[in-house]
């Protein structure tokens, strides 16, 4: 992003200075924090580069609760697939994708699963997709894989999301973490 | 923060406590702890916490996740952790931001305050005896305070009794060998003077006039500025030509301090500079620095000091003198590395902890929490209260394979809201097990719940709620049709049963678009008087309205008592024959099989505080030596130890209701009836949360009856008396409700369910 022009930057500083000036901008500040309306234009007019003005901010999913701070609905959503993944490798895999986004702060989750191990996903407060196993498929007049295919572009389209990785069983590998981390404005 | 799982591999000797987020000067010297403690062999764990000086999303300090990445430190989340001793990093962040912390067990905490309270501007960013008090109540120990410097000291030392405040202070270290650059004396025809700082105002001097006095204009000295000089240029109008700026980052701060020979730093004289660690690095450097006399307390030999008048004739002194020069560099950087070498903090966690335990460098690479490891062959067992986890993806024989075999039953699609708690589910889950044999029950659900189903053998979807999401419901809407249409066109039930009090929108729009299925509500009743009004409409949206009875109707003011509708006897997932008898039922829950057992089950809050609801109930049961049991969320929302309480995490946990001598619930839907149908004596404490649940009026009920006790306003004082009533004479009371149970009232919603499925078969083959 350019840096303001040289005048408004002094204008800025001098403005510092000013007695008061820090206790007026934090009153105002915490004002215009708790105003949905206003924060959704500002995030649709700053986005962070031209790509992402033409990229309206989404409140949804819910970036979880690990990341604080404004900015979270522009972060990019990414659709991080667990199917087929051993429930008892689920906590640690989402242990994973969380301290990820924690010390990236560049995506926000969304998880497709393919088992009900909501309880992982739910102590981030990130949300999650089921998908129904393909073990479990008793619909004969359409194939599983179709099924699968069509509700990840479903996903995809009713989420915005610009990033899908897929995890296996042995957890993040560094193309997944340079994937997720892509979107970063940082 | 969030919830948490248990892992052992989480022992630390040190855990660091901070926000990572800071990008200056607190994360450095962070980093440079966690490396000294690195080669030391301490095993370090860092917390995160979001700070309130942070505002804008920001990631981690890159030194700090460098540090984690190559296995210097683990980031401790989503699990529980242990270590000898906590180092909380800023104190405003302790104050506002401790309960984001995992589950800690720590023997030691130590504030390290790297700023004083107040800001310059007077704003206070904490209150170290709030602090104090924050610390002492979540890990129940005293901290020790530890100021970042004199100046610090200070100003906390007044609110720090002496005993807790270590003797030294905390300086920030650094890594001398890392930094030294060995530098000639001077050669050129004129000083080399530079700063290196961020451009924020309090950095610099607040006039003109020091201004030049410290940072010649004329040209008489090369003066470089890295990190921006915006603040200079406002005071001077432009920047001296003889000035070179570059701004913050744009060059390696080791690299920019090699090319000087004097590093000169002074700022707004206001202002408390607490540290300095761009002065720390400077002097580790190597390079001469002139400071105001106020650092010397901190910096003592390894800098040189003067009032700004005194700066010229100070370095013109060491750089036409390059003995003079020399010598100090060399004393310079002996002092440095005694005060603020690497082994100066292992000294002082040695102080603390003793030597360290673990090898150097034992964490495996990689960011975030430790791997899953199996547990070891001596690790013990699950606890007994580990929540059972129902296998969803497991086969299981009881499901058809419509594809393989040809459809011999009618399918009924079971349709819940997401609702607070789980009574939608667990009604169309007892009347899925009365369809068992002659329907072929499927769930969709907007509760994250809904795996519980796959315990009986039923396939199940789940569509997120609104709530789950934080999606405009208008857009959820359209959501919530394309899914159900979806599901509608491959399930093509016979019927299909919405629980909830307020059926979506979309349901009308998914029925015109996937028509054949007969759509019955399940609508329990006891609404709050005069609530949801237009909800009942809506009844016309469905082929057929049934009520789930309720042992309180008479009670019941609500709009639904009077509107048409199919009413049942009151529905329970269980019938009393399917419950374990007290043996079976203690050995399941792991229980000891002796001694009175009460459970409580009252939603969130803190068992050891008798200010909560379940606090005062668990205070007024021990009185009466009644061991308590609580269900998991009670406990998961406490970071206290459980302490002696049991922890039941069982579904259904009607089957299990006879290890109990008594039961104090809520009175929702569910618990009310099940406990009453299964006999259990029972103190019920109405919710008066509840959007539209009118709670209070079903507990009234049965306290009128005389067959269970209610108390809205839970004191220990009021607790007491009657729970040793339902002790004494609980059964009794119970057995009355017993005796005015018309039955499960899911047989009959499932008689009438098969009778639509039936219709609807016949109509389509007529």
């Amino acid at each position: 992003m350019n840096s303001p022009h040289p005048t408004l930057q002094r204008f800025v500083r001098r403005a510092r200075r000013l007695p008061g000036y820090r206790r007026v901008r934090r009153s105002a500040l915490q004002r215009l924090r708790r105003n949905a309306l206003l924060k959704d234009l500002v995030s649709r007019i700053y986005s962070g580069n031209e790509a992402q003005k033409r990229w309206i901010p989404r409140t949804y999913p819910p970036p979880g609760n690990v990341l604080s701070g404004l900015g979270t609905e522009n972060l990019p959503v990414a659709v991080v697939s667990l199917v087929s993944v051993p429930e008892e490798r689920i906590d640690a895999i989402v242990d994973e994708i969380a301290a990820l986004q924690l010390m990236s702060a560049a995506f926000r989750p969304l998880f497709l699963m393919d088992c009900g191990h909501f309880e992982a996903v739910r102590r981030y407060g990130y949300a999650a997709e089921l998908l129904i196993p393909a073990s479990q498929w008793q619909f004969s007049d359409m194939r599983w894989e179709d099924y699968a295919v069509k509700r990840v572009a479903d996903l995809r389209r009713r989420y915005g999301a610009t990033i899908s990785v897929a995890v296996s069983a042995e957890g993040i590998t560094d193309p997944i973490r340079f994937l997720l981390e892509a979107g970063s404005s940082e | 923060m969030r919830g948490t799982t248990d892992n052992p591999n989480s022992d630390f000797d040190i855990i660091i406590a901070s926000d990572f987020r800071f990008p200056g000067g607190t994360s450095h010297s962070i980093a440079e702890e966690v490396e000294a403690q690195r080669v030391a062999g301490y095993r370090t764990g860092l917390a995160h916490m979001n700070g309130p000086l942070i505002h804008t999303l920001r990631p981690f300090n890159p030194l700090i996740r460098a540090q984690i990445e190559d296995g210097a430190a683990r980031l401790i989340i989503g699990h529980s952790a242990r270590a000898r001793l906590l180092v909380i990093r800023h104190p405003a962040t302790a104050q506002e931001a401790l309960d984001q912390l995992p589950p800690l067990k720590v023997e030691q905490v130590v504030v390290v305050a790297n700023a004083g309270p107040q800001n310059i501007d007077g704003r206070v960013h904490y209150d170290p005896v709030v602090v104090t008090e924050g610390i002492r109540e979540r890990f129940g120990i005293d901290p020790i305070w530890a100021p970042i410097g004199p100046l610090v000291r200070s100003e906390i030392t007044p609110a720090i009794e002496a005993e807790h405040l270590l003797e030294r202070d905390w300086v920030n270290i650094i890594d001398v060998e890392e930094w030294f650059t060995p530098r000639p004396a001077p050669t050129g025809d004129r000083p080399v003077v530079g700063r290196h700082s961020r451009p924020s105002a309090q950095k610099w001097p607040a006039s003109a006039r020091v201004l030049r006095q410290v940072y010649p204009t004329d040209g008489s000295w090369d003066v470089r500025i890295l990190g921006g000089a915006g603040p200079a240029e406002d005071l001077l109008g432009t920047l001296p030509p003889a000035w070179q700026v570059l701004p913050f980052g744009a060059m390696p701060p080791k690299e920019f301090l090699a090319g000087l020979d004097f590093f000169v730093y002074f700022h707004d004289a206001r202002w408390v500079e607490a540290f300095g660690r761009t002065i720390l690095e400077a002097v580790a450097s190597g390079v001469p620095a002139v400071l105001p006399p106020h650092f010397k307390e901190l910096f003592g030999s390894a800098a040189l000091y003067a009032e700004p008048h005194q700066v010229r004739a100070l370095v013109n002194e060491y750089w036409t003198n390059p003995d003079r020069y020399q010598a100090h560099v060399a004393q310079a950087r002996e002092s440095v590395d005694a005060r603020f070498g690497h082994h100066a903090h292992r000294a002082r966690l040695s102080a603390l902890l003793g030597p360290a335990t673990g090898a150097a460098s034992d964490a495996p690479p990689g960011g975030g929490p430790p791997p899953a490891e199996s547990p070891p062959s001596d690790s013990p067992s699950p606890p007994a209260d580990s929540p059972k986890r129902p296998d969803a993806a497991a086969p299981d024989s009881r499901i058809l394979r419509p594809s393989q075999q040809p459809r011999q039953r009618p399918r009924i699609l079971l349709c819940s809201s997401n609702g607070a708690g789980m009574g939608h589910l667990t009604r169309l889950l007892a009347y899925a097990r009365q369809l068992d044999h002659e329907a072929e029950p499927y769930f969709l659900s907007l509760s994250q719940a809904v795996p519980v189903v796959a315990q009986f053998g039923y396939p199940y979807e789940y569509l997120p709620s609104a709530g789950a999401l934080d999606m405009p419901t208008g857009v959820w809407q359209e959501m919530f049709v394309d899914r159900l249409v979806d599901a509608l066109t491959r399930i093509r039930p016979e019927v299909v049963v919405f629980d909830g009090t307020w059926p979506y929108h979309g349901i009308p729009r998914a029925r015109a678009a996937r028509p054949g299925s007969q759509w019955v509500w399940s609508r329990r009743g006891m609404w709050r008087p005069g609530a949801n009004v237009d909800q009942l409409q809506k009844s016309a949206w469905f082929d057929l309205v049934i009520e789930p009875g309720d042992f309180a109707r008479e009670y019941d003011r609500g709009v639904t008592a009077a509107a048409a509708a199919t009413r049942i006897p009151p529905v329970t997932l269980l019938d009393r024959e399917e419950a374990n008898d007290r043996a079976a039922a203690r050995a399941d829950l792991r229980l000891p099989p002796q001694g009175p057992l009460a459970l409580v089950s009252l939603g969130a809050g803190n068992i050891n505080d008798p200010t909560h609801d379940i606090g005062a109930i668990t205070m007024a049961l021990r009185n009466l030596d009644v061991d308590v049991c609580v269900t998991l969320p009670e406990i998961a929302s406490s970071s206290h130890s459980s302490g002696d309480v049991h922890i039941v995490h069982e579904f259904p946990l009607a089957k299990q209701y006879a290890a109990f001598d008594l039961v104090v619930s809520a009175s929702g839907y569910n618990s009310f009836q099940e406990l009453l149908r299964m006999g259990v004596p029972s103190l019920f404490v109405p919710n008066p949360q509840t959007a539209l649940d009118e709670q209070a009026r079903r507990a009234q009920f049965a306290s009128d009856k005389g067959w269970a006790h209610m108390l809205t306003e839970v004191t220990v004082e009021a607790a007491e008396p009657l729970l040793l009533d339902l002790l004494e004479q609980g059964r009794e009371m119970a057995a009355q409700a017993i005796a005015a149970d018309p039955g499960n009232g899911a047989h009959e919603a499932a008689r009438i369910i098969l009778d639509l499925a039936g219709a609807r078969s016949g109509r389509l083959s007529a």
